[in-house]
């Protein structure tokens, strides 16, 4: 029964909601108000997050693959991305973004279906980080990285695998917004799906052979597929009142 | 050929390095005093290929920030670097300039970027683009998309037998401008702009 989907989904979205990090707000008229709202939903095929992790030094690349992440996108250009790990503990970072709207991807959404998908701009969205957030994402690596290269018995006394900042070169930030039916999670519903894309490359130093400071490059690529919702978006006339309730769900667990 | 300041809003942008004063206070490791630039800016959709030169100050300093001051001492530029060497024959500055790219909690009004951040390089790449693409265009307007703008390259070359140093910053991003259909500017493009600046560092 689609009505039974919408509510199975709406279950799932609240227990994620829970673990979602609590931005907040300062007193002030010039706080922004979330445009655009994305999140993973670990009970659809394909939403999740993945990292790889190429450490170079004779370390072995690192892969992740758990998958809980969650974007708010404001309507002032700025975004606050919580990436989390096994623990569900979130890490922040922040910036700025763009919307180029694709002129191929706007779907009419059929109410009578039961689809929840709102029609609206769709297209991609270009990302920068900021100093401050790009050196955190650093600092996370740098452990990370260490602490991989030291599963490797002859690099176990490794004490220094840290990314050179200034080196490293950004290929790719930006995130693809899609309204698609799904058929991968029947019975088939319009959602919304969003593909994101963060690529870099730089220069790292290292003690893998007992000297201080050796050079040597990375490369680090995370993805984040999951669903979106227009915030500042309603459904058209005449969608079904079940619908209407899970946008409503959605927009208070994710656009507040 | 006319030589002209990189910054065509020197006023706000001299303005706006008094800010990070503090930076100076740092003490130079490296230095290209007098180094010649080439700047050249590419527009898609029409527009002639722009290239500018000038003469600027390239300093390093030992808190890891860097500046590059163009001749109407306006901060182009500024950031963090790190060294790597490459035998005894040369090595190499990596150079990042600084984002600014704040998180909901700034007024972004009240708040705008500091001189030489990469958000501000590329506003004056495209008050210089705009008005490069009005000689073929008039009265319309392009928009380059700062959140678009990846540093495919930043860093400074310096040969140790002489001392000679080339420094490469190259931008590429995404742009909309209404060349051809008057109205909202919608229409996507792109801009990549190559800066280029020789000299001897000390």
């Amino acid at each position: 029964m689609k009505k039974t989907t919408i509510l199975t989904m709406v279950v799932v979205c609240g227990a994620l909601a829970l673990a979602l990090p609590d931005w907040k707000k300062p007193l002030n008229a010039a706080y922004p108000t979330v445009k655009f709202a994305l999140w993973t939903d670990l009970a659809r095929k394909g939403d999740g997050v993945t990292d790889s992790l190429t450490i170079g030094s004779g370390c072995p690349a690192l892969t992740t693959k758990f998958g809980v992440g969650s974007m708010r996108l404001y309507d002032n250009g700025s975004f606050v991305l919580a990436r989390y790990d096994s623990n569900l503990v979130p890490s922040i970072y922040s910036g700025s973004w763009y919307l180029q709207d694709n002129a191929k991807s706007t779907k009419k959404v059929n109410p009578d279906d039961g689809s929840w998908a709102l029609p609206g701009s769709v297209g991609t969205i270009y990302l920068i980080l900021n100093t401050v957030s790009l050196g955190d994402l650093f600092s996370e690596l740098d452990a990370s990285a260490l602490a991989k290269c030291q599963t490797k018995a002859s690099l176990a006394g490794m004490t220094q695998w840290d990314i050179m900042d200034p080196s490293v070169l950004v290929k790719k930030s930006s995130m693809v917004f899609k309204t698609i039916k799904d058929k991968r999670n029947p019975p088939s519903l319009f959602r919304n799906t969003v593909t994101a894309t963060l690529q870099m490359s730089g220069k790292q130093q290292n003690d893998a052979k007992g000297t201080l400071d050796a050079v040597g490059g990375f490369s680090f690529k995370t993805t984040i597929k999951g669903q979106w919702i227009d915030c500042q978006s309603t459904p058209p006339s005449g969608t079904d009142s079940a619908v209407i309730n899970a946008i409503d769900n959605i927009k208070t667990q994710f656009c507040s | 050929m006319k030589t002209i300041p990189m910054l065509t809003a020197a006023v706000m942008s001299v303005s706006m390095a008094l800010a990070t004063s503090s930076v100076f206070a740092a003490t130079p490791v490296h230095t290209m005093a007098t180094g010649a630039a080439t700047q050249t800016l590419v527009v898609s959709g029409g527009c002639k290929t722009l290239k500018t030169t000038d003469t600027v100050t390239v300093t390093f300093f030992d808190d890891d920030t860097y500046t590059i001051v163009d001749s109407s001492a306006a901060t182009v530029l500024q950031g963090t670097w790190s060294r790597v060497d490459s035998g005894t024959s040369k090595y190499t500055l990596y150079m990042s300039p600084a984002v600014f790219a704040p998180d909901p909690n700034t007024d972004r009004n009240a708040t705008p970027p500091a001189a030489g951040t990469l958000e501000d390089f590329v506003s004056q790449l495209q008050i210089v683009g705009d008005s490069n693409c009005e000689v073929k265009f008039p009265g319309r307007d392009v928009n380059f998309v700062q959140p678009s703008s990846l540093v495919k390259k930043s860093s400074l070359v310096v040969t140790t037998k002489n001392n000679e140093g080339i420094l490469t910053v190259q931008v590429k991003g995404k742009q909309t401008n209404n060349f051809y259909k008057d109205g909202t500017i919608v229409k996507p493009g792109s801009y990549s702009v190559t800066l280029t600046i020789k000299g001897t560092v000390t």
